[in-house]
């Protein structure tokens, strides 16, 4: 909660100093932030790489907790198609690699600010804050609904930190290694869905 | 093709990750992946905020993403309310618990 206050606050400065021209030519120039992004790219890949846990949870439930990221995925992507049919002015691509941050809204919409420029990045920003905070606010819900998965879905990227709290409160303390191993799978492939769409 | 050096990107991160897994740098990339993650918000501001169109349309923009938060959330529950009936929905310690919270939550 902290680190997304901290997080949109210097959002808001980027866009308070850009309105008021204070900056300088040079921090304006794109090459300096697509190569920050290579930079954040090759991290995520350093964090995935030396992580050891991933694969040792697989034991106990076997191949059913591989079933969680696929459905989620899936239900994500059908979800943003049928969204896309009431944006005529946004191509199914757009809508789906906007879906595809599954609310790890840093980096969705940092890369496609990149490649496909602010507004569509500001869209995948605001959607997929949203994403994580109707995690938040509605979990309870979500379980009585739809069942105990249903949160960890609905956090997408986010199930293994920033709403895991929340999913091991409303959907219960054997869920929390679903919920981990669902949000490093999530988190792993956000930055491939995303760029394969824009490259589409 | 924006995905070839993306992929490139990560993949070379995740050797790197992998060879280095023993080394002590190698915990710290946590916090210095918070940096270039706040870095590049402030420079995504900046992008936001030197983007005329962005500023105008910004109520419309947010229209559209909360329409793609609610497709892209409602799908994703669907998907796991089916998947509980199908393959977590047994008679295993997991699912019984749950049932247990949810009722003394009622």
């Amino acid at each position: 909660m902290k680190q997304t206050i901290l997080y949109l606050l210097l959002f808001a400065v980027g866009v308070a100093a850009a309105i008021t021209g204070v900056l300088p030519e040079a921090l304006q120039d794109d090459r300096i932030s697509k190569g920050i992004l290579y930079l954040l790219l090759f991290l995520v890949g350093v964090q995935i790489g030396s992580g050891r846990n991933m694969f040792r949870v697989l034991g106990r439930y076997g191949f059913r907790i591989m079933l969680l990221p696929l459905g989620t995925t899936l239900g994500t992507f059908a979800g943003v198609s049928l969204i896309s049919l009431l944006l005529p002015e946004r191509s199914l691509t757009d809508c789906l690699s906007v879906g595809a941050g599954f609310a790890y809204y840093s980096l969705s919409s940092i890369l496609i600010t990149e490649f496909r420029g602010a507004e569509l990045g500001t869209v995948a920003l605001l959607a997929n804050i949203m994403r994580e905070f109707s995690v938040l606010v509605f979990a309870p819900w979500m379980v009585r609904y739809f069942g105990p998965l249903a949160p960890i879905s609905a956090g997408g990227a986010t199930t293994m930190d920033t709403t895991l709290p929340f999913i091991t409160r409303y959907s219960g303390e054997p869920y929390v290694v679903v919920a981990l191993f669902h949000g490093m799978v999530i988190d792993f492939t956000v930055p491939l869905w995303v760029s394969l769409f824009l490259s589409l | 093709m924006t995905i070839i050096p993306v992929f490139f990107s990560i993949l070379s991160g995740i050797a790197v990750g992998y060879l280095l897994r023993q080394k002590k740098v190698v915990k710290r990339t946590g916090i210095l992946l918070n940096l270039v993650i706040m870095l590049l918000l402030l420079f995504l501001g900046i992008a936001v905020g030197s983007n005329r169109e962005v500023v105008t349309r910004f109520a419309s923009i947010g229209l559209e993403a909360l329409l793609l938060t609610l497709g892209g959330t409602l799908g994703s529950l669907i998907a796991a309310g089916w998947l509980y009936k199908k393959a977590f929905h047994s008679p295993n310690e997991a699912s019984r618990q749950s049932k247990k919270n949810i009722r003394d939550k009622r």
